[in-house]
């Protein structure tokens, strides 16, 4: 299989030809946050949070499901990108943050709370709290 | 792949015709007939075949006029930009209206008079996204309910001012997020309702919490 280089953050790295942004990221060294991806599972692109941003394409590619290409300049950490990680995370705590209380407490440092909520067919108005950094991308 | 009845429509005509009579007819960037279906508050609501680049005001006068004093039209379905009467003047073509930040759409115009609220309308418009969203992928699954749900909170005058920067963000977490065209779409009838009526929206969130303070 025919191999292909391109740069990560600034990392030039060589991977096989069909390898998605995220697994040649993972390659590198480098995490991209995902809340959908699965080892067993195939990726599908739902949960938004591995989006990253391509040197000379507008808006942003979900880095699970974009094959690398030769000569690719890819950025997986920018303010734009952190801004819409959150918002994605923010929307899924305020509609799941009653059946998944125990979880999201867990990732939070403690003495952060968030306000009470409803089901998913009621979400709650967010942000309940912000969202700390370190969950949306190093 | 071809699939739009309104264009296979047209292929019997252009044979018969020739392809310089029909692309000499409408705007020279988007050219020949286009089918225009106008609903609303006008005299007589219907489809209505125009050459591409027919002014919005074109078509209302064809339409026998609005019932009532125009407030609001809708350009290109749901999914599609709501503005004011300046768009009266719009030449609906789809170079055209690219220029003025909408799109042709569907060819579908919503004429509304003054009696209708935009909080109303707001809250419509959400609650279409909401249920039509496939819910593959999260930030429009979660936003397109976000939004409908702040919407309906607004319209049932449990509103709060800041709910609008809210709606603003998730419009702009799901433009740069969403898996398909459809949930960034809805940015497009979510600003240009804040944009155009914003005012009237305020007011109303306004004036239901002036309403409880003075019954508590």
């Amino acid at each position: 299989m025919k191999d292909v280089t391109l740069k990560i953050n600034g990392n030039q790295i060589t991977v096989p030809r069909g390898t998605s942004i995220y697994m040649a990221a993972a390659k590198a060294g480098i995490s991209i946050p995902s809340l959908c991806r699965h080892e067993d599972l195939e990726p599908k692109g739902a949960c938004g949070m591995c989006i990253v941003q391509i040197q000379g394409q507008p808006g942003f590619k979900r880095s699970c499901v974009t094959p690398v290409e030769e000569g690719m300049e890819v950025f997986t950490t920018t303010a734009a990108i952190r801004d819409i990680r959150r918002g994605i995370l923010e929307l899924v705590l305020a509609a799941h943050v009653s059946s998944t209380v125990n979880v999201n407490f867990k990732l939070l440092p403690n003495g952060l709370k968030y306000a009470p909520c409803v089901t998913t067919d009621t979400p709650v108005i967010f942000p309940l709290m912000p969202v700390p950094s370190e969950l949306y991308g190093t | 792949v071809v699939n739009n009845v309104e264009t296979l429509a047209y292929v019997p005509y252009i044979f018969m015709h020739g392809a310089t009579t029909f692309s000499s007819i409408g705007h020279p960037e988007s050219p020949g007939l286009k089918l225009y279906s106008l609903s609303g508050h006008i005299t007589k609501p219907g489809v209505y075949e125009f050459p591409m680049g027919t002014t919005v005001g074109e078509l209302l006068q064809a339409a026998g006029g609005t019932r009532g004093p125009l407030k609001a039209v809708q350009i290109g379905g749901t999914a599609g930009p709501i503005y004011d009467t300046s768009a009266l003047g719009y030449a609906l073509d789809f170079a055209s209206m690219r220029k003025v930040g909408g799109a042709l759409g569907s060819g579908a115009l919503v004429f509304m008079n003054t009696s209708v609220s935009m909080v109303q309308g707001l809250d419509v418009t959400m609650r279409f996204f909401a249920e039509e969203s496939c819910g593959q992928c999260f930030p429009c699954r979660y936003g397109t309910r976000q939004l409908a749900f702040m919407a309906h909170k607004i319209a049932s005058g449990q509103g709060k001012l800041e709910y609008l920067d809210f709606m603003r963000d998730i419009a702009r977490v799901m433009v740069g997020a969403s898996l398909c065209p459809f949930g960034q779409s809805i940015a497009l009838p979510l600003e240009t309702i804040l944009e155009g009526f914003g005012d009237e929206i305020v007011s109303f969130i306004k004036q239901q919490e002036f309403l409880k303070e003075v019954a508590v």
